[in-house]
């Protein structure tokens, strides 16, 4: 807590990441507030996960800085990013349980990993993050065993067993019934405000992530294409912002895969696959 | 997955079950119990020639395994025969000399053999005894053959005979010497080193043609 | 034309190295994770349990008939120099030097080793890797240096197991059905067998076989491509490329300890 002041608890700085050839991040500054749920929205492969990476230290930035808590994550050396990352909860797309231990075990997991409890209390506390999810009663599951929401139920359980400042969900929505969306929707809300943390959602599911969302990133091509609360935003003049939001099929961003023209690529039959190759 | 208890049995059981494994092989199948005895005593032996003998070559008297070849080197006879004490003080003296004797002997380069004989065996064999090198089989490898020499030099005759009539030694004569065991550090004189056949060829063709 | 086949050879060349230094990085880590185990043993335990124990089956049922082979086999030339007695020196050297330690790497490899990537590789592709470094807990210390150790201590203790197993298999065929005397089997094995040159030299070279084999296996496992096709292969490259080295590397290691 260096700076409790601080009323970010990430910034994000003429940000550049590239990945091969393809250059995920151009120059992208964000404000994680602290206390409040900040969703960063866009289309699939706009590196929105890889953004998670990046502000837990996975991986690291080409250019620009990425500050957590005042600290430059990508310059902290391996012992001072596990430090910092014991402050850190991720929930992952999947859940990501380790499939060798029970759900017990796994919310147990970073207690056992991280402190030196008695075993009673560790039980304790993880019947506690259990109840809070709701999964109490499925302690004694296998992974394997569990659908995709308690999976994910389970990680959350998992991710907050460190009472963390700050959590990170990974498409939390994607793949879910409509009653486990409401569920997870419910719960990242309840915990953010009964925990005091501070939530980042990265997701694609508008509605949702617009129902729980303080303050909305949208991101494409690289770059912050728009910001501002889900109110604002439905004010940008930004067309492409329209065009996700509404879910409109064709806009600024093409249907059409780039290709090249498609009465050529008709006409010129098997000899351009050929030359492709 | 099973309980710890489970898995921390059968990891024991296992184990348990390859050094029983190691400890079968090093018993049952090697030759352990052949040096295994703490202890025991180092010898020299000094050849002509030692060729075929190997570090670990086994030591046998009377076909029992008594010891291992523990070093080979390669000496000047000289410097064997001042360490044995055949060198008088004179003669060292004079080796300073361009002695042509003196010479020779510390131009000749024997075979010094240090056996490592068990320790059960210690002042237990005459020194006396012969160290031949010998071939197992046809093909065979080198060993060394120890055979026993004499007990004693003298007035055993005469200790036999007193002894039967329950009566003490008439007394031992002036000169007769105890008899010497091999033990620490004792050295054998009489050793016969590898036959080598073309040598053998070589010396009956030379016979055979100086007639 | 050329020039991509030239490009082509250089990139794959650089991959190579790149795929070499990384394992290198990773053992490396590994290594330094390995102190940490001490105060956390069962973590090992665990894995021997799942490496070395679980090998067990196949281990000693290969042993026995690979050591009941050696002895039909060995009868069946040695006794045309009417050598049958020296039936024990040749099973129990050619397995105590050569197929204990080599072959239970190879069957380590099959079983274990690819057992391992697979298990690695999918931990990657669900991001369970992930999660424990988001949770502040190193992988290469929580999950491969455990797996490591295990390996490298089931290793000689299986192969010397397979020995042991493969001695009495030819002693079953050789003195129990083909009449070899009994007293020759044992005595001529422990007058030929040298604790330090076969014995010692056997297990050295099946604890070296423990860390390429688990190294591989490891390395291979964390550098899958983390999906289902990127798993199998590495599989694949697992068993492939340990057996290779294993037979390389007893080359190698016979002709340090037994040439010259």
């Amino acid at each position: 807590m260096m700076t409790p002041a601080n009323p970010h608890v990430v910034e994000v700085r003429q940000m550049r990441f590239v990945r091969g050839k393809r250059m995920i991040f151009d120059g992208v500054d964000l404000d994680i507030q602290r206390g409040k749920i900040t969703a960063i929205m866009g289309p699939s492969g706009t590196g929105k996960t890889t953004l998670l990476r990046l502000i837990g230290g996975q991986l690291r930035p080409d250019a620009g800085s990425i500050m957590v808590e005042g600290q430059q994550v990508d310059k902290l050396g391996h012992t001072a990013l596990y430090q910092l990352r014991k402050r850190m909860g991720m929930l992952f797309q999947n859940g990501a349980l380790l499939t060798d231990m029970n759900v017990f075990d796994n919310v147990a997991f970073p207690l056992r990993e991280h402190t030196k409890l008695p075993e009673a209390l560790i039980r304790d506390l993880v019947l506690m993050k259990l109840h809070a999810v709701g999964l109490r009663g499925a302690w004694q599951l296998m992974p394997s065993e569990l659908s995709g929401g308690m999976s994910r139920r389970v990680a959350l359980a998992r991710a907050i067993a460190l009472d963390p400042m700050i959590m990170m969900y990974d498409e939390p929505f994607t793949g879910q019934d409509p009653i486990s969306m409401g569920v997870l929707v419910r719960l990242i809300r309840q915990l953010n405000d009964a925990l005091g943390l501070t939530s980042v959602i990265v997701s694609h599911d508008i509605a949702e992530t617009r129902s729980i969302a303080d303050y909305i990133y949208l991101l494409s091509n690289g770059k912050v294409v728009a910001h501002g609360t889900s109110d604002e935003l439905d004010r940008s003049e930004s067309e492409w912002a329209q065009q996700f939001l509404k879910g409109l099929s064709d806009g600024p961003v093409p249907f059409h895969y780039p290709a090249e023209d498609y009465r050529r690529d008709m006409l010129a039959g098997e000899n351009v696959v050929v030359s492709n190759r | 997955m099973m309980n710890t208890r489970t898995v921390e049995i059968w990891v024991g059981i296992f184990v348990a079950a390859g050094l029983a494994a190691i400890f079968m092989l090093a018993m049952r199948v090697s030759n352990l119990s052949a040096y295994s005895s703490a202890g025991g005593f180092d010898v020299t032996a000094v050849y002509e020639d030692a060729s075929g003998l190997k570090v670990r070559s086994p030591v046998a008297m009377a076909g029992v395994t008594i010891g291992r070849v523990t070093q080979i080197r390669f000496v000047p006879l000289w410097d064997v025969m001042i360490k044995d004490g055949k060198v008088s003080a004179a003669t060292k003296a004079a080796a300073t000399s361009n002695d042509k004797n003196v010479e020779t002997l510390k131009r000749a380069y024997v075979a010094v053999v240090t056996l490592h004989i068990d320790g059960q065996y210690d002042k237990q064999i005459p020194e006396t005894s012969d160290a031949n090198i010998y071939t197992a089989g046809l093909l065979g490898e080198k060993y060394i053959g120890l055979l026993a020499g004499a007990v004693t030099k003298c007035g055993e005759d005469e200790e036999l005979l007193a002894a039967l009539d329950g009566q003490k030694p008439a007394g031992t004569a002036k000169d007769c010497v105890a008899t010497r065991y091999l033990t620490q550090g004792s050295l054998v004189r009489k050793t016969q080193g590898t036959l080598i056949l073309e040598k053998l060829i070589a010396q009956f063709i030379d016979k055979f043609s100086s007639k | 034309m050329i020039l991509s086949v030239i490009q082509n050879l250089g990139q794959k060349g650089l991959d190579f190295f790149q795929r070499l230094g990384r394992g290198h990085l990773l053992f490396v880590q590994i290594l330094a994770g390995i102190p940490g185990l001490i105060p956390r043993f069962g973590l090992v335990i665990q894995q021997v349990f799942s490496v070395g124990v679980l090998s067990m089956v196949i281990i000693v049922v290969s042993g026995l008939f690979v050591g009941m082979v050696l002895g039909l086999q060995g009868y069946n030339t040695l006794v045309d120099f009417g050598a049958e007695e020296s039936l024990g020196v040749v099973v129990s050297l050619s397995l105590v030097r050569e197929l204990g330690p080599v072959v239970t790497a190879l069957l380590f490899a099959g079983r274990a080793g690819s057992a391992l990537t697979a298990e690695i590789g999918l931990m990657k592709a669900t991001e369970q890797l992930s999660a424990m470094e988001m949770m502040a807990v190193d992988p290469v210390r929580r999950v491969l240096a455990p797996r490591f150790l295990a390996g490298f201590i089931s290793m000689p203790l299986l192969a010397a197991i397979f020995s042991a197993v493969g001695v009495l298999g030819g002693y079953f065929v050789g003195v129990g059905l083909l009449g070899v005397d009994e007293g020759s089997y044992w005595s001529q094995m422990q007058a030929k067998v040298d604790l330090y040159n076969d014995i010692y030299n056997g297990v050295i070279k099946s604890l070296v076989f423990g860390i390429v084999v688990t190294w591989i296996a490891l390395f291979e496992g964390s550098d899958a491509i983390p999906t289902s096709e990127g798993v199998s292969r590495a599989t694949t490259r697992t068993v492939v490329h340990s057996s290779l080295a294993v037979l390389g590397l007893d080359f190698i290691l016979t002709a340090l300890m037994f040439g010259a």
